[in-house]
């Protein structure tokens, strides 16, 4: 794993324009991605992460009304790219998994063919050689019987399957970052595990960097090198998984954890979170999670707590970090 | 935590673990065949008993209302009219079976030949109509649908406003006055080279192009806003290549569709426009016999052209299946 950063987001914001309303999904985000560094982004739906990711490729709907910071890669700013620069950086340098295969594999194009495009527009193979890449790369993915299965259309597969030509079609030109956008989400638990594990050998064996982004803390213990924690357009916490999970400081993290099931929990009541996650059209004033802090005093209802250093590589945006909850709970 | 084992085994995974979904072409053939038989068995039935409540005995009226009643009585002999419907049906049936359409009783000539040398004239015009129609439709369309609600796309509206409601006789006759008789660039009337088709060609493609148009529109703004578009910039590809490969495939379905149907029309249109431009195709076979009351040759006509609209259906329904390989299952 090299030192040098591959993709550095600073101070991104997103906002749309909707009927006339101001929606600010993103809300001016630093992130940061080492070569070959798996880094999952969590949240719950609408915290932005979609965005985010779409922002990176430049794949946002046209309905965005302000762009603000920047998204360095290999340091170049993705943002100030020409559009014919950036065409050439997806699918060849970074590409991406969606959450549900079966929408996003186009229905009447066999498998094999939507997989080859890439190759043969970056690479400039032959028909011939680019079905051979296929092959492996459907060997490579762990779809059994490569040649059937470039001939199938989609709903010819399962989900799980469908979600492995994704991923063939995503590493297909050996991407540097791949964003994975609740990849295994639709999919059954069995299947969640398979693919979490592919991903994670591809990882490993070609170095490559993945931008995991979940609602599901669960799913990224295992395989995360770096989780950031995202609520309403904010990263509120940022850590290495080992300690974020072993002593995480935001209230929200804390709360997260606490709701994911676990053996050691078995035969207590699981925790929840009260309240729901923020219309980002209607953000709450200070700090977006205080209506459902049990920690909330009024300087968080009045200030933006900012995203802070606490110590190397963990970041915390609370006034409070690691206050103990006592008996609020 | 350490006890907790590690989720990340991997399972088994295999195609043939997937029952076969597509339902084979063959069976979908048979199934489609089955149907239009009972429509081709039905065609001449209605045919037939439209013709027959016609009010005026038909031997009258090819005679003269004042004939002699033995010439009357003779061409009901000739007709067939002699007999009680139902026997007639079951002899007009009978004789379709061995593909006899019976004799003109003006040229004594056989009506299926009459109609076979006069068909491809028709055909021609209708599938250089349809080609005319989708070459203004596809690239129009899509036009109208990446660039939607710009100067473009309200040109594009507006022509397909304007196509739709000019009738394609009236386009006939108005093309004919500017390019045939005011410049003289295309011939006036006649059907013996492909040059004749253009203009009528133009004046049923302008007005069908139209309506598809709209369609091709409305099915590409839909297809372009699907995840799957996604995917395809995700992959870098151009966007001539996200527009024509990934969106308008998807897109042509329901336009095939429709096309198809339209097809039969462009027959109709084809049969009026021969009219105007003199082409000595079906329509004009058909309206001379409705002039000189020639009856067998408008039976056969017009069971040869509604067999020909069930066959296209038929036929459209196959390619469909083929282009969508969704539509096999179920």
């Amino acid at each position: 794993m090299g030192s040098e950063v591959l993709l550095e987001i600073k101070d991104l914001a997103v906002e749309f324009t909707a009927h006339q309303r101001k929606i600010p999904a993103v809300r001016g985000i630093d992130l940061t991605i080492l070569p070959g560094q798996f880094h999952a982004l969590v949240g719950e739906s609408g915290a932005g992460k979609t965005v985010t990711s779409l922002s990176i490729l430049r794949l946002l709907p046209p309905n965005v009304s302000n762009l603000r910071g920047s998204i360095k890669f290999n340091d170049h700013d993705l943002l100030q790219l020409s559009e014919e620069v950036m065409r050439n950086l997806r699918g060849r340098e970074i590409s991406m998994i969606f959450q549900e295969p079966a929408k996003y594999l186009n229905p009447s194009l066999k498998a094999g063919v939507q997989v080859m495009e890439a190759i043969r527009y970056h690479m400039g193979y032959s028909e011939k050689a680019a079905r051979e890449r296929v092959c492996e790369l459907f060997e490579k993915v762990g779809l059994s019987d490569p040649e059937l299965a470039m001939d199938r259309y989609p709903h010819e597969f399962s989900g799980g399957m469908k979600q492995r030509v994704m991923i063939a079609m995503a590493i297909s030109c050996n991407p540097s970052l791949l964003i994975a956008d609740e990849p295994t989400t639709s999919l059954d638990v069995g299947v969640q595990r398979q693919i979490i594990h592919l991903l994670l050998d591809l990882q490993r064996s070609s170095n490559m960097a993945i931008l995991y982004i979940t609602h599901d803390l669960g799913i990224v213990r295992y395989a995360a090198d770096v989780i950031s924690i995202m609520y309403a357009g904010k990263i509120i916490e940022s850590a290495p998984k080992d300690v974020l999970f072993s002593s995480p400081l935001h209230p929200y993290t804390r709360l997260l954890l606490a709701s994911i099931p676990s053996r050691e929990k078995r035969g207590t009541r699981l925790q929840g979170i009260p309240g729901t996650v923020p219309n980002p059209e209607d953000l709450p004033p200070g700090c977006a999670f205080h209506p459902r802090c049990p920690l909330a005093q009024q300087k968080c209802k009045e200030n933006v707590p900012p995203l802070v250093r606490i110590e190397a590589g963990h970041r915390c945006a609370c006034f409070f970090p690691g206050k103990e909850f006592g008996s609020l709970l | 935590m350490a006890s907790v084992p590690s989720p990340l085994e991997p399972g088994p995974n295999t195609i043939s673990g997937q029952k076969g979904l597509r339902i084979p072409f063959f069976i979908l053939l048979v199934r489609k065949s089955v149907r239009l038989l009972l429509t081709m068995l039905l065609i001449p039935t209605v045919v037939f008993f439209v013709l027959r409540v016609i009010p005026g005995d038909p031997a009258l009226v090819v005679a003269g209302f004042d004939a002699p009643p033995e010439v009357v009585e003779d061409l009901k002999v000739k007709l067939g009219t002699n007999h009680p419907p139902l026997i007639q049906y079951e002899e007009w049936i009978l004789s379709l079976a061995q593909l006899d359409f019976g004799t003109s009783l003006i040229s004594n000539e056989p009506v299926l030949k009459l109609i076979l040398e006069r068909f491809p004239l028709t055909l021609s015009l209708a599938v250089a109509g349809m080609l005319c129609a989708l070459l203004i439709a596809i690239p129009l369309g899509v036009m109208s649908a990446v660039r939607r609600w710009t100067l473009w796309d309200y040109g594009g509206m507006v022509f397909s406003q304007i196509g739709i409601s000019l009738p394609s006789f009236w386009l006939g006759i108005i093309l004919l006055l500017i390019f045939a008789v005011k410049y003289p660039i295309f011939p006036l009337f006649g059907g013996d080279s492909p040059w004749h088709l253009v203009l009528p060609s133009i004046a049923l493609g302008i007005n069908r192009g139209a309506v598809l148009l709209r369609l091709v529109r409305t099915a590409m703004i839909e297809e372009l806003g699907k995840e799957y578009i996604i995917t395809a910039r995700s992959k870098g590809l151009p966007e001539l290549a996200v527009r024509y490969r990934h969106a308008l495939r998807n897109a042509l379905l329901p336009v095939l569709t429709i096309a198809g149907i339209q097809f039969g029309y462009m027959l109709g249109g084809a049969i009026v426009l021969e009219q105007i431009f003199s082409l000595p195709g079906l329509g004009r076979l058909i309206l001379s016999a409705v002039f000189q009351r020639d009856f067998p040759v408008i039976q056969g006509g017009t069971l040869f052209i509604a067999a020909v609209f069930s066959l296209v259906n038929f036929l459209v329904d196959l390619l469909y299946s083929l282009v969508n390989p969704r539509i096999r299952v179920g």
